[in-house]
């Protein structure tokens, strides 16, 4: 009972206060942060001096008339860093009529029961999340979505059969090394690779028929077909419009590139979508990196492997929150580098590179910008989607190669190994295919199971970063 | 026992042979990434090859110290020593 004289339930809510006493005077409108039994936190764009006495009315839920209250300001601070000037003030009822007592009582009891059952309420409310974002001077600009209109209907994969171990690779190759060395420098054993006849769409195509099976979903009934395929197999048209054909759906379908960010690009605009209005939207995402692209070194060649996978997004009432992020930085454009047969060739880049696909030799940029951006970047997610590390049931992280995936893990120590998903050796870095390929696999063994939650961060060439927060 | 020359000499072999340099490259402060262009997969292949010309173990931790001509001479050495006593 305890908690329950004290504890304050967050809530928004919305409210019309008159400040009657002393100056500044006024009446305005303005959103709860908490209510508790004797008092709320109160959001206005004006400031309340302590001691302000002020009376509120509050519109609660399912009530036909709002609560009238007295109260007097206890608090009062500045919220910095948003559009408008913005304040929060402690306001503590005084002289509470006993029957709006008890209305009060009812309703903060009832609201902290609600937020004892829900993990994505109990990390952080909504209006916590958006102050201390605003309080935070974010060292990177990220865009950021968080909705429960949509849940992911299904997922699939399509794994070409073809394995291509680092033997293989170097026998084809006519190069002398041992395998074991590829192994230790890159980390990958084994990757799959696509038939010379085969597309990224025939790829995309098998994982999208699999997710639309397991979903019951007639092709004819998507409303948006999103694709993200490295390479693309055409400039001209998309790679998504034969998507589209062979599975024999009639909707809109296009590509977006964001290298290995691309898939959870594509998410955040089918949730995007979804919001506003659009009822099933496939997001597909494939990689056919390592069989079709020019490598001039045997490295970059073997860190790369083929395969496709994607997820139906499905419109719904009050579903579990889905988050996305987004980040990127083209300061670094030439720094992972996949050319056009047309494409000028960029000055930094030695010139025997032309044509081919280029990685900086320089590691040292990849791991100053990754300890530079990913801290903050995963800080943020996780607060936009409201959810503390230890509520997180997976972590599926990008692998793009052993060294720079354990120092991905060293940089987000708080994370305990054994909730993250190992990948890279057998398939290698399937670009924005990867997350998923690794979500579908999850769910597929039952490692992922019903009401986890699955955070998701992804990064490469741009450079660009994503990340995605989910329950399933 | 391997004198310094020997091992000195042994070790110039191993990093002309992996790193495709010239011996007058090899200079004591000369470093492996920087000034030879070793890259991540050359470096992986040096240590091996160090393990198994002077039949070493080398763990990763030590493989990262080494990154000067300097550091490779003096890190056999040492435990080439170590291991005679």
């Amino acid at each position: 009972m305890e908690r329950r004289q004290t504890h304050r339930a967050p809530m928004t809510l919305e409210v019309q206060y008159e400040a009657t006493n002393p100056t500044p005077k006024g009446v305005g409108k303005a959103v709860t942060r908490d209510v508790s039994r004797s008092g709320l936190a109160l959001v206005t764009e004006r400031p309340m001096t302590p001691r302000t006495a002020v009376a509120v009315e509050l519109s609660i839920p399912g009530q036909a008339q709002p609560l009238r209250v007295k109260g007097e300001v206890m608090w009062q601070r500045n919220i910095p860093g948003g559009v408008a000037p913005t304040f929060i003030s402690g306001v503590q009822f005084v002289g509470v009529d006993p029957s709006v007592q008890e209305h009060l009582d009812r309703f903060v009891s009832g609201q902290l029961d609600r937020h004892s059952q829900t993990v994505d309420e109990r990390a952080v409310s909504s209006f916590d999340r958006k102050i201390r974002i605003a309080q935070e001077p974010w060292p990177i600009q990220m865009a950021t979505l968080r909705t429960t209109h949509a849940r992911i209907a299904a997922t699939g994969a399509y794994l070409p059969e073809t394995t291509l171990t680092n033997e293989d690779l170097i026998k084809q190759r006519g190069e002398s090394l041992r395998p074991i060395i590829l192994q230790k420098a890159l980390g990958a054993v084994e990757r799959r690779t696509t038939l010379a006849e085969e597309t990224g769409a025939d790829l995309m195509a098998r994982a999208g028929k699999t997710i639309l099976e397991r979903a019951s979903c007639d092709p004819k009934d998507l409303d948006r077909i999103i694709c993200s395929l490295d390479p693309g197999d055409a400039v001209a048209p998309s790679t998504a419009v034969a998507v589209q054909a062979k599975l024999g759906a009639a909707c809109p379908a296009y590509d977006v590139t964001m290298s290995c960010a691309g898939w959870i690009c594509g998410v955040d605009q089918g949730l995007r979508a979804i919001a506003s209005g659009e009822q099933r939207v496939l997001v597909l995402a494939g990689s056919t990196v390592g069989s079709k692209l020019p490598f001039r070194d045997l490295k970059h060649r073997a860190i790369f492997g083929d395969g496709a996978s994607g997820i139906l997004l499905e419109a719904v009432q009050d579903g579990s929150p889905l988050t996305t992020a987004l980040w990127a930085d083209g300061r670094f454009y030439t720094k992972i580098f996949a050319p056009y047969l047309w494409s000028l060739h960029p000055k930094d880049i030695p010139p025997e590179y032309k044509g081919s696909f280029y990685m900086d030799p320089d590691q040292n940029v990849f791991f100053n910008q990754l300890t530079r951006v990913l801290p903050p970047f995963f800080k943020r997610l996780l607060l936009e989607a409201e959810v503390a590390v230890g509520d997180v049931d997976h972590f599926l992280l990008h692998q793009p190669s052993i060294p720079l995936f354990e120092h991905s893990m060293k940089l987000l120590n708080m994370i305990p190994r054994s909730k993250v998903f190992d990948f890279f050796s057998k398939y290698g870095n399937v670009v924005s295919a990867e997350m998923p390929i690794m979500l579908d696999e999850g769910i597929s063994s039952g490692r992922i199971k019903q009401g986890n939650i699955v955070c998701m961060v992804t990064y490469g060439a741009g450079f660009t970063m994503a990340g995605m927060v989910m329950r399933y | 026992m391997l004198t310094t020359n020997e091992v000195v000499e042994k070790v110039n072999g191993v990093l002309t042979e992996e790193l495709k340099v010239n011996v007058e490259e090899l200079r004591p402060e000369a470093r492996i990434a920087e000034d030879l262009g070793a890259d991540s997969l050359q470096r992986v292949a040096l240590v091996m090859q160090l393990e198994e010309s002077f039949g070493l173990k080398i763990p990763d931790e030590d493989a990262e110290t080494l990154t000067t001509v300097q550091a490779v001479i003096e890190y056999v050495q040492k435990h080439l020593n170590n291991q005679q006593e």
